[in-house]
Formats: structure tokens, sequence, C-alpha cells
């Protein structure tokens, strides 16, 4: 298994500070090919975001670099869960107490996996997303924590409905603002050329999962930067003005 | 059991012999030829009718009144060492123990030496073994002095342990205790003395509320340790999330389970208990009552205890950090936003508990001030805050240890309530200990002076003072 890597950011057309946080890390351990990949979108005022955003980023990637390559196996799936669930518990107290301290309140999301050889373990919490290219098709992999999302999956509200719906950007949990988190935590595999794609909201508002894959489809390896950033020019020309972040991961 | 004769000179305890006892000439035959220095020489005196031991003991005194003197930690750790020697002593001379009278007001204490009072009867039986002596010995000095809290647990600790106590090895632990650093400072009023009896306080941390409604969706969240908050198994990842808003307005939290984990923390065991209840007569008159150290007088369970928590809880009003009234909201946290705008800002649903909470200025009187020493770099650490966060990202923590990538970014919290101070370990992955006992992430531990504490391998020192 090989992996080829690739990341885009834009701190976009409104805000003047992008909050989003990428992590992608790739490592040999135990003679195997394993990488971490990690998004966080930010919020809270100023620069709260940002600061809430990277505190994640930095405990996930502390934990691959110090706790994760301690394990004795590449995959140990329920010591994974059990540190990440502590992790995701440690950094929401740590963010709510300082939102406590400061007077101010922030937050993030956080959307994640660790994918040794052909397994992946996630993380999620929010409305980041992660999807997987495999066999010519896309996949959205999380389900959105968002108010509408709800609404949609319990026959209140349609997908056309919701875009227009007031609430739309209303989450039902975030790291940092409210003091219990439930992490979605599942497994799943990949095979030779599929490909695991995370993104912020503020990428897939205005563009949609067709048109993601079809342009890395077929994409040669060197240039999935280059097609990320067009993604990106594309919301940016029908005005998405959030954050827009976007990692992704090729197997190989 | 003796007779006090005081005359202008001198004082003098006289025994008499009942007639049921037989004398131990053999006793007296070494008593007489020997200078024993452990012994109040003695007397025999003999009438018709019957026999007395007479012992003068001038202006010593017995180990009662020597109590009542402020006497320093070594001073209590030698009076042990002392009598143990003394009854070394007395025993080498081929005299037995059981004829010594094992009892504070006639042991007596000159200058450094212990003196006893031994009686020659045959087949003399002592109504107290030489441990439980002790072990009475010890109450008496915590009952009069603070500073027996020092020792007292590792004292009692080594009396129980075997039936038949060593004494070389209690020898041993003395002059071990006695080296043994403490950082003492003299007349401190101390609400509570430490002592093996009283139990380290062990708070269950408040879970929030949780919606009734079950959540079908979230993978469960249940915690490593012993309080299993919520725990449901994880759900395929392709169902459509169905789940109700988590609410946190609710903020009259009930509080989970107040009872404390006894089994959590060794000290204070319930045969311990019992002890207490075996201090001599005399200290109490009612068999319901018993004696807390540091309070003269015996305290009845049930009402006087009602009364002490009481008065804490006004108390714990003033203890309250001040916090500002109305922290700086950046986003609103309900949902309604203009219809025309598509740009809307990501807000969360009923978040953030404390906006705009009121709360009282913080007035505490009697503030006990804690520290910790680091032992890496013997730093000393001032816990100025009523929550003193220690790990490794700088913004989240009060003191931060930036080179150890062990500890946890948001390690562990030391907390101030109404003048004790607790742990707690905020879910690091390496662990917090208390004197190497590992503590679960969901329970708030007391701490006691020279507790170490440990994060992941850092450790500490917790002193109060």
């Amino acid at each position: 298994m090989k992996y080829f890597l690739a990341a885009q950011t834009e701190v976009g057309l409104k805000k003047s500070c992008n909050q989003d946080s990428i992590i992608l890390k790739r490592a040999k351990f135990k003679g195997k090919e394993v990488c971490l990949g990690i998004i966080c979108d930010g919020m809270g005022g100023l620069s709260c975001g940002e600061f809430a955003s990277k505190s994640i980023v930095e405990a996930f990637s502390d934990w691959f670099l110090y706790s994760y390559s301690k394990y004795e196996s590449i995959w140990d799936e329920s010591r994974m869960r059990e540190d990440i669930r502590s992790i995701i518990s440690s950094e929401n107290e740590g963010l709510l107490h300082y939102g406590k301290e400061h007077g101010i309140y922030l937050g993030t999301t956080v959307t994640a996996f660790l994918l040794a050889e052909n397994r992946f373990f996630v993380w999620h919490v929010g409305d980041s997303r992660l999807y997987k290219i495999s066999s010519s098709k896309i996949f959205r992999l999380t389900n959105d924590h968002t108010v509408i999302a709800k609404e949609i999956a319990e026959g209140r509200l349609t997908e056309k409905e919701a875009k227009k719906d007031p609430r739309r950007n209303v989450l039902l949990q975030c790291i940092g603002a409210t003091s219990d988190v439930n992490p979605d935590m599942f497994c799943g595999e990949v095979e030779k050329g599929d490909i695991l794609l995370l993104c912020s909201d503020g990428f897939r508002h205005e563009i949609s999962e067709k048109e993601i894959l079809n342009m890395l489809l077929k994409c040669d390896n060197s240039k999935f930067n280059e097609k990320l950033r067009e993604l990106i020019d594309l919301n940016l020309k029908r005005k998405e003005l959030d954050n827009i972040s976007v990692a992704l991961v090729k197997v190989q | 059991m003796l007779k006090k004769n005081e005359t202008e000179k001198d004082i003098e305890l006289i025994y008499n012999v009942a007639e049921n006892e037989k004398i131990d000439n053999v006793s007296i035959g070494m008593m007489r030829n020997n200078d024993i220095k452990s012994l109040i020489p003695i007397d025999i005196v003999m009438n018709d009718s019957m026999t007395e031991f007479k012992y003068k003991t001038a202006t010593i005194k017995n180990l009662n009144e020597y109590l009542s003197e402020e006497l320093t930690k070594e001073e209590l750790l030698d009076i042990f060492g002392n009598i143990c020697k003394a009854v070394m002593d007395i025993e080498e001379y081929m005299l037995n123990e059981s004829q010594i009278v094992l009892e504070n007001e006639y042991i007596f204490v000159d200058n450094e030496t212990i003196k006893m009072v031994l009686l020659p009867i045959y087949d003399r039986r002592n109504s107290i073994s030489i441990p439980a002596f002790f072990k009475n010995l010890l109450l008496d000095m915590m009952v009069k002095n603070d500073k027996a809290a020092y020792f007292a647990a590792d004292i009692s600790k080594q009396i129980s342990e075997q039936d038949s106590l060593s004494y070389d090895k209690f020898l041993q632990l003395i002059s071990e205790l006695k080296h043994r650093k403490y950082s003492e400072k003299p007349n401190t009023p101390k609400t509570e003395v430490r002592n093996e009896f009283k139990e380290r306080k062990i708070n269950n941390v408040e879970e929030p509320v949780r919606p009734v409604t079950p959540a079908v969706d979230y993978s469960g969240y249940s915690n490593r340790a012993q309080v299993p908050v919520n725990t449901q198994p994880p759900v395929s990842t392709f169902k459509p999330v169905n789940s109700q808003p988590v609410s946190n307005v609710n903020l009259n939290a009930k509080p989970a389970k107040e009872e404390k984990k006894k089994g959590l923390f060794g000290f204070g065991k319930s045969e311990k208990k019992q002890e207490m209840t075996k201090v001599p007569e005399s200290s109490f008159n009612n068999g319901n009552s018993f004696l807390i150290p540091g309070r003269d007088e015996p305290v009845n369970v049930g009402t006087t205890a009602q009364k002490e928590t009481k008065d804490k809880k006004k108390f714990s009003l003033f203890g309250k950090k001040k916090e500002k009234q109305a922290p700086k909201v950046e986003n609103t946290v309900l949902v309604s936003k203009p219809q025309g705008s598509s740009f809307a800002e990501t807000t969360v649903l009923q978040s953030s508990v404390n906006v705009g909470e009121t709360t009282l200025l913080g007035f505490s009187q009697n503030v006990a001030t804690g520290f910790l020493i680091w032992k890496r770099t013997g730093e000393k650490i001032l816990i100025n805050k009523s929550n003193f966060r220690i790990g490794r990202e700088k913004s989240y923590v009060d003191f931060c240890i930036s080179d150890n990538t062990s500890v946890g970014r948001n390690h562990a919290e030391i907390i101030r309530k109404d003048g004790s101070f607790f742990i707690r370990d905020l879910k690091s992955l390496n662990f917090t200990m208390v004197n190497g006992e590992k503590i679960s992430s969901t329970v708030e531990v007391e701490l006691w002076d020279n507790d170490v504490i440990s994060l992941a391998n850092e450790e500490f020192e917790f002193h109060i003072g």
C-alpha cells in the first residue's frame, strides 16, 4: 500500500481569518504505511475558532506521534477508540474551560481518520465531511451533526428546502461548546485506487458531489493539488463565503 | 491501681498486694540487685496483714503530664522509642513484660529516659498488650498534639501488621520517621487533623443531565472508569442521524450519586473505626461518642455532625470565584438569522452552560494555601486559583509542562473547595496518580499534605500551608 496526499485551504471571500485546520501525516509504522488525516472547522469570533481547530488538530497529531506510535500493532481498534474518546473529552473540557476563563465562546468540528494499510478508523463530530471515492462512485461516509440533517432524516425537510433554511448552519454538537460530546466512530476498508476525502462545510455547499467525483476520478497523482484548487475556485465563483478546506489521500 | 501518697519532699506510689496475689521473689531479687535504669526503684514493706510495694517518683512527670506539653514531632516519636527501649532493657534482666504497668499515669518521663513501674506479682497479666497500649498512646498523642498526625498512619500500620510487635523493627521505623522531612509550620491552625481514621473525600464529578429520550445514534460514550455514564453500541455508519439535540440548558444538574467510594483509597477501613471506641473510658462518657483529634470533647455522632456541615455550607457560598457577569458572546446562541443572507455563521444549538451566570464575589475566610513542589526541578508552584490546571498546552493550563510528551495537553486539575484540596484527572492518556494509585477521571480525590501526585511520569509533592 502506498498513500498519495494532497490538501488545499482557502480563507474565502468574506472572512478575515481561516479557522479551518488540516493535518495530513504519513508514516511507516512496523514496516507498514499508516496515514493520519484530520480536518477541523473552528467557530467563535476573532481568532478563537482558529485556536479551537488548531488545538484539536494538534491534540490528535500528538496522539499519532507519541501514543499511537507506542501501540503493539498498527491496528488496535479498542485502544484507538478509548484514546480518541479520552482526547475528545479532554480537549472539549479544555476548550470549555478556556472559553469560560476568557468570557468567549469557541468550538470546532473534527472529522478524522487513521488509515493503516487498507483499514481506516474514523472519528467525527460536527458538519465537516468524509467521502470515499471508490469504483467510480462517491460515497458520503459521515452524517452531519446539524439540525437540518436531523430534520431531513426525520422527513420534516427536503434537501432542497434545507439549502435555504435559516438553520442550515446550526450544529447539534461540536468540540468546546457543550459539556457533552458524542463522537461518531466507525471503521471501513479501502482498496487500491480508492480515495478518502475530508472537507469542511465551505467546500461542499456550492458544488455537488458529482462535480467532486468528476474532477478527481482519473486524476493523475501529481495533479491532485491542482484539481482540489480548481474545486475551491469553483466554490468561490459560486460565492461561497466561508473558509474552504479539503484534504485527500489516495491508496495505491 | 496504686495509691498516691504526697509528702513535702516526695510523691510515693503504693501498691497493696492482694491476698490472692503471690509475690514474685525472683523479680524482686533482680530489681534489688541491679540498677535498672528503666524502672522506678521498688521498696517492699511488709506488715502483719499485708505487703506494700512503694515507688518514689519525686517530681518526675508521668506520661499524661508530659503529653500535655508542647512537644515536637521528634519528642513524640521518642516517647515510643524510649518506651520500647525501656521494655527491651527490662526484659534483658529476665523480668517479665507482663509485670510492667502499662498505663500513662504510671509511666514516667525523666529527661530522655522512660521509667516504668513493675509489680513483681507472680503470673500477673496486663489487661492490655504492648501493641494495644501503643495504639492508645497514639490516640492520646493525636488528641493532645497536632504533630502526631504526621506519623500516626505509619506507626499504626506497623503496630497492626503483626501479632507480636518486633521491637527492633519498631525502633527502626521510629528512627526513619524522625528523619523524614515534613514541611512543618508551628502553630498552624488546622480545622481537621489528618489521621488514618479519617477517610479521604472522594467526590463524583457531576455529569451533565442528558436528555431523557434515548439518543439512538451517537456511539456510546463510555468512559474507562468505574462509573459508566452512557454505554451504547456504536451505530452503523450510513443510517441517518436521529437524535435529540444535546441540551445543556438545565443548569440544575442532578448530582450523580454522592456516596463516597470507600474502596478507592485504602485509609480508614471499618475495622480501624472500631478501634476508636476503645479509647480509655475516662475520655468519654457515652458509648456512642468518639473523640475527634483536635477536639477535646467527645462528639456525639449525628447531631453535631449536622451542625458542622451547616457551618461549612455558609462558607462555601463565599468561596466561589468571581466570574465576569456578561461574557462576550461572539456568536449568538439561538438560531434565527435574516432570511435574505446566504451567508450564515455556524452556530451550535443550546450551547455554553454558564453564559451570564451571576456569582457572588469571592470572599473566603481562612483560605488554605496549597502548593506543589515539582520533583524534577525542585520548583515551588503556588496553587493560586480554585481550579488550577496542569498540562502541556499553555492556553489550557495554569502551569505548563512543555517538554514532556507523556503529559497530556489538559492533564489534571487541582480544585480548592471549602479549605480542602481535590485533584481530578482530565481524561489524560497517561493517567494521574496520588501516592502511586491511579485515580479515575470521574472522581475528585481529596489531597492531603505531603501527598505525591504524578501526572504521567512527572511527580509533584503537594503541601498545604
